[in-house]
């Protein structure tokens, strides 16, 4: 019996080592990050922690209402733009989770509860359509945005390109709906309730998980974005860019990653913050919307 | 442990597995060990000969299944298409003046019929489109003639303005023609929708003005109709095939049909008559073939049974075999011994069931066919039924009147039933009484005997603990007893103390391991009682004791009206209420015999003046505006809520869909970037610059830089995804290990890089690991030399680049994994890990074995998407190094050592100076053949997994 005991106290405790050098690793980049934003110079890149700390990042990056500048001299075609960049990035986010968490639920209950002519026609296309690669028509959307909607370089085109077609992406959310029994609706319909009733008032208050999960993720997605808002709005728009560009052209822009890393830090910190709260206070949500179409396939 | 007992168990054990396969997972083989390496060797390849030729098999089915699909999609859209021009052709032939005329004046028909909403919305889309298609159209028209569209020469265009745009590069702008062509596709479509609808309402009010015509056609034809069918039964029965039965009745049919006057009745009686043979001989060949199966799977089933008896009998004959020729007292082997014996009756048993099973459901098939079969003018008739007569008001009003008609001639019979059964609730109400108390004592029953079974099984654990003691005691002393007498041999005697000691309680300790822990006891217990309670709680819920004697009456009455009557539920609910009269609140009383007839009379009146005031009574409504939006929000409210999202599909994922699938066969680059230089069709030439390039041609190394693209990207595809698969279930598992602690602060650790945008992450992470970077630097500073994460283009650094990607994936990917498979982890029946331990499985053994298949069997699908996903992931590749490092030599559109297909795509159309859309749209292209080949060939595989699972 003793020798068991040992033996689980050993295997445990090297589980734990594991498992605290994991967490190191993957706090790591997170803490670096976090210091560098209060970094104070340049050369504080090739340190682990910085020689300096200051707070002039964070005020430079809102520098529309502090005054502050880039403190390494010369100023920079970007200076001042961040906080429209935000600003942009939230009203774009906002809205877009918006059109797509009721365009995703609404799918998602149609395909589940109704059965039409082309309910399975819709759901191969879909199948189909999400294995071909959605920058091609990235390139059609550009002239689409340019010479229909009027919208180059606006960034309510991509509120349009997020949203319009994210009712493609129901799987998770049907799959929480067949969950739910349809003894509930039959039970309503001999009540009396409409359809559109029965989806509005009993069915979505059931689904408050899913809803959450989409709407988190449909937040997510816009707010992260890179490839699809610069393509769509273009490097020569600045003050039309999301986040995602700014901070990108911050690390990597010509003549400008040089002196700009301890400033991307702090915007880093700056998006990175509010989305993290977010998604611990929504965690519970999220888990049992992945967990839930995970196993459903 | 003692030499002598393992040989002893190690001999069991030999007995054991010769013979009783699968119940002991550790087998030791009495042959040689060279030729069980050899065999093993043999057996190995052949599995591995026969997953290839399994999956070249399934591939080629699944380009076989793929074709046939595409194929029999055309050809049912190719008959669809026939049969609607078919359908209109018809309905013009046997229609009204109006109806006709609402071919080419959408709506008319609605108009004369007062449904003026209708008419309006369907006259109003006629203009509107005529309109647009006048301005637009003549533009279109304009503009091809004028040279703005199609083919164009070079020059300057004399009606150009401004100058800059005036300038032609020779070009074919078919593409744009067909892109305006795709959405006058798309209009023309909802102008074919409309029109039908118009047609279509036109018709219904014809097909209702001219109801009780057709009513009485069918119910003439039901006769014969019946007639023909028997004798296409007996002509099925001999052979004869439905063409010559046809030919045959044909004839019959023209015979009988030439004697009726009116045209119009003429050809509806031809059309039905001869619709009803094809019918009737079409269900009959349903019926054989379903026959057959059943027969078929009967036999099966027969064979099963044989080879079970005879299998039986084998094991049964070994087993008897064995435990004569056993003569230990292992308790634990002879119960394993009968259990295997058991396991084999289980097993078959379940196979014969499981025939059994399917054999019901064809037969229930068989049944639902014959039930739904009546004969083609039959069902001809119900048609005409729901959609022309029950749509009006008339219809509806009559059918209420008929039922109440029905109701008060029917009065006595229904007040007598009763009456009847006012006595008989005592009696029900007792035996569920009674029913109930029988239920308390078999839960209680339940619960005893639960209870003793497991205080029986703390009985034997104190027991055994006593004896471990005992041994332990008596070890002691005997030590005490050797060392006391200081005999010469003491050592020995010591060591053979010690064998015994461990002998004896290496049994006690094994029957002790087979019992459940304390606390599982204790939880087991609990959630037996609980369920025997539950059980209780349910079956009485059924069993209600205190129906009044009414309500009792009042359901039989309601059940009488439904099975006698063929009365809906709701109308009999409604009629047994109005069985009484309740003049007070309190009093009820039946209506007499005179308030019955009075209410008959008044009914009968009703009926006749309703008839003799209404002559025009089929001239009924189709479904008014209102009704239609209030359906938008009910019966067809997947309308409403697909609208908007369908829409936005259309015209965000499937309209650029198609187009860049188009850009693939043209020219469109830098140089042909309309609208001064236009691009044209160039048919396969961006296929034969990716696969097989002209001599002269700028892109001549292509070919092979794309097969290492390719190669690493399926590489990539491959390690990514196993490795975050197997990895963050092993993690998944450490967190889930009984007795670690702060399960949720690890959880939350790792989520971090699920919260946190990806951009973000991975564009620090690549900073700390560039040469300028804190690892970078650290790098250098003890190694001397630079990481050159993303820059060095030597062949090491290259591959150290690689190998910092795929940890950095991990780094990304884990936590989705430890997400999605924790759930199913706790799932995993504990038993299972159990009965591997009893067997002797190792930790490593039981993650192979149980956890691995079992959450494979959950997660099938999410590791098919998963590795599609890896295929296509931009972001870890683009953030980290941005294709990098470059490639030595040519730089072909800026191609990188780790680019993947997607962020070669990306490349070639964001590159400022030299975009080839075209080549990227055949890239594109690729990657869709490469991501959608995989997906059918693993999806097939992983059904036919599932469909063997179910077969065995």
């Amino acid at each position: 019996m003793k020798s068991l005991k040992t033996g689980r106290i050993i295997s445990n405790t090297i589980i734990y080592i594991i498992l605290a050098l994991m967490s190191i690793v993957w706090l790591l980049p997170i803490v670096w990050i976090i210091l560098q934003s209060f970094g104070g110079s340049i050369g504080d890149k090739a340190r682990l922690i910085p020689s300096e700390f200051t707070f002039n990042n964070y005020l430079y990056l809102f520098s529309n209402f502090t005054g502050i500048t880039n403190p390494r001299g010369s100023n920079h075609s970007l200076d001042g733009y961040f906080f429209g960049w935000f600003c942009n990035t939230l009203i774009v986010a906002v809205l877009s989770c918006l059109i797509s968490t009721l365009f995703v639920l609404g799918t998602a209950y149609a395909l589940s509860r109704f059965r039409f002519k082309a309910r399975t026609i819709f759901m191969k296309v879909n199948l189909v359509i999400g294995m071909f690669p959605g920058f091609l028509s990235m390139i059609i959307m550009y002239w689409v945005m340019r010479d229909i909607f009027h919208l180059q370089g606006n960034y309510m085109s991509l509120v349009i390109i997020y949203s319009a077609g994210a009712g493609g992406g129901y799987y998770i959310a049907k799959g929480f709906f067949d969950t739910i029994s349809k003894n509930i609706d039959e039970a309503a319909m001999i009540d009396g309730a409409s359809k559109s009733q029965i989806f509005w008032q009993i069915i979505l208050p059931l689904a408050k998980p899913i809803i959450v999960y989409t709407v988190l993720t449909s937040f997510m997605g816009p707010w992260g974005d890179y490839v699809t808002s610069s393509y769509i709005i273009g490097l020569q728009n600045t003050e039309n860019w999301t986040v995602a560009i700014g901070l990108y052209q911050f690390t990597t822009g010509q003549d400008i990653a040089a002196s700009y890393y301890t400033q991307f830090a702090a915007g880093a910190v700056c998006v990175g913050l509010p989305i993290t709260l977010l998604f611990f206070a929504l965690q519970k949500y999220y888990v049992s919307g992945v967990t839930g179409g995970a196993v459903k396939g | 442990m003692n030499k002598d007992t393992k040989d002893e168990i190690q001999d069991s054990n030999e007995k054991e597995s010769t013979e009783l396969n699968g119940v002991f997972t550790k087998k030791v083989h009495p042959i040689s060990p060279a030729v069980y390496f050899f065999t093993s060797v043999l057996n190995a390849i052949w599995k591995g000969v026969y997953w290839l030729l399994d999956l070249i098999f399934s591939m080629f089915s699944s380009i076989f299944h793929f074709i046939k699909i595409i194929g029999v999609g055309i050809y049912n859209g190719a008959i669809g298409i026939v049969n609607f021009f078919k359908r209109k052709v018809h309905q013009f032939k046997y229609n009204d003046k109006a109806g006709r005329l609402s071919y080419f004046l959408f709506g008319y028909s609605s108009f004369s019929h007062k449904q003026y909403t209708n008419g309006v919305l369907f006259a109003l889309f006629e203009v509107v489109y005529i309109l647009m298609f006048a301005i637009f159209g003549v533009n279109a028209i304009y503009m091809l003639t004028a040279g703005r569209l199609g083919l164009v020469t070079p020059g300057s265009d004399p009606s150009c303005e401004d100058e800059m745009f005036c300038d032609w590069v020779a070009g074919d702008n078919s593409i744009m023609i067909l892109i305006y062509g795709l959405l006058w596709i798309l209009s023309i479509g909802l102008f074919l929708y409309i029109w039908n609808r118009s047609i279509d309402s036109g018709y219904y009010n014809y097909r209702i003005d001219e109801f009780i015509k057709f009513e009485e056609i069918d119910k003439k034809n039901i006769e014969i109709s019946k007639r023909f069918d028997e004798e296409a039964k007996t002509a099925f029965d001999e052979g004869v095939s439905s063409a010559n039965f046809l030919k045959s009745k044909k004839v019959e049919i023209e015979e009988y049909v030439s004697k009726i006057e009116d045209v119009q009745e003429r050809d509806y009686t031809r059309y039905l008559l001869i619709n009803n043979c094809r019918h009737s001989f079409k269900h009959f060949k349903k019926v054989q073939k379903q026959e057959k199966v059943i027969e078929r799977l009967k036999k099966r089933k027969e064979v099963l049974v044989a080879q079970r008896a005879k299998g039986y009998e084998i094991q049964k004959a070994k087993y008897e075999q064995k435990r004569a020729a056993y003569t230990g007292d292992d308790e634990l082997y002879l119960e394993k011994l009968e259990a295997s014996l058991e396991k084999y009756d289980n097993k078959t048993m379940l196979k014969v069931a499981h025939s059994d099973k399917k054999i019901s459901k064809q037969l229930h098939v068989l049944e639902e066919i014959n039930k739904r079969y009546s004969t083609y003018v039959e069902m001809q008739h119900t048609k005409n039924n729901d959609k022309y007569g029950k749509f009006n008001d008339y219809y509806k009003h009559v059918a209420n009147l008929d039922s109440n008609i029905l109701f008060y001639t029917h009065y006595n019979e229904f007040k007598e039933r009763y009456l009847s059964r006012l006595d008989k609730n005592k009696e029900k109400n007792q035996e569920n009484a009674q029913a109930i108390v029988d239920l308390g004592k078999e839960m209680n029953e339940k619960i005893n005997k639960t209870r003793a079974n497991f205080d029986e099984i703390r009985e034997k654990k104190k027991a055994l603990n006593d004896e471990l003691n005992q041994v332990k005691t008596t070890y002691k002393e005997s030590v005490n007893a050797i060392k006391a007498a200081q005999e010469p041999n003491m050592e020995e005697l010591l060591l053979e103390a010690k064998a015994k000691l461990v002998d004896e309680t290496t049994l006690i300790m094994r029957r002790l391991n087979d019992l459940p822990t304390d606390k599982n006891i204790k939880l087991l217990e609990k959630e037996e009682i609980k369920e025997s309670k539950n059980a209780y709680i349910r079956d009485k819920k059924f069993l209600k004791t205190n129906y009044t004697s009414e309500e009792f009456a009042f359901q039989e009455v309601v059940d009488m009206m439904i099975l006698d009557y063929k009365l809906e539920y709701k109308e009999a609910v409604k009629f047994a209420k109005a069985l009484f009269i309740t003049e007070d609140k309190k009093e009820k009383r039946f209506l007499s015999e005179e308030e019955v007839a009075q209410k008959l009379n008044e009914l009968k009146n009703q009926k006749d003046e309703y008839l003799t005031a209404h002559p025009d009574k089929y001239v009924g409504k189709s479904k008014s505006f209102i009704e239609t939006v209030k359906g938008l929000f009910n019966d067809k409210f997947h309308v409403t809520i697909l609208f908007f999202p369908v829409v936005g599909m259309l015209f965000i994922s499937i309209m650029p869909l198609l187009f860049s699938i188009l850009v693939a066969f043209t020219n469109y680059s830098q140089g042909h970037i309309p609208p001064t230089q236009l691009f044209t069709w160039t048919g396969l030439e961006n296929f034969f610059t990716l696969f097989n390039p002209p001599e002269n041609s700028p892109y001549l190394y292509l070919p092979s830089a794309l097969m290492r693209t390719v190669q690493w990207t399926l590489i990539w595809a491959i390690v990514a995804t196993f490795s975050n698969y197997i990895l963050g279930i092993v993690v998944a598992l450490l967190i889930n290990k009984e007795g670690i602690k702060l399960k949720k602060l690890w959880r939350t650790i790792f989520m971090m890089t699920v919260a946190i945008p990806q951009f973000i992450s991975l564009l620090s992470i690549a900073t700390l690991l560039k040469d300028t970077g804190a690892v970078g630097t650290l790098y250098v500073q003890t190694f001397g030399t630079k990481l050159g994460f993303g820059s060095s283009t030597t062949a090491q650094g290259v591959l150290i680049t690689k190998i910092i990607i795929i940890l950095v994936n991990i780094w990304v990917g884990i936590p989705y994994t430890i997400l999605s498979t924790t759930g199913i982890l706790l799932n995993i029946p504990k038993d299972l890990y159990e009965s591997a331990r009893v067997d002797g499985a190792g930790a490593v053994t039981q993650f192979t074995k149980i956890t691995m298949p079992y959450i494979l069997f959950v997660t099938g699908p999410y590791l098919i998407t998963q590795f599609v996903g890896n295929i296509n992931n931009f972001n870890v590749i683009f953030f980290l190094t941005g294709g990098g490092p470059a490639i030595t030599g040519s730089a072909l559109l800026g191609l990188g050592q780790t680019d993947l297909l997607i962020t070669f795509l990306y490349k070639i159309i964001t590159s400022t100076n030299n975009p080839q859309y075209g080549i990227a749209s055949t890239i594109g292209i690729v990657i869709f053949i490469i991501c959608s080949f995989i997906s059918i060939v693993m999806y097939n595989k992983s059904n036919s997994i599932k469909e063997e699972d179910q077969f065995q």
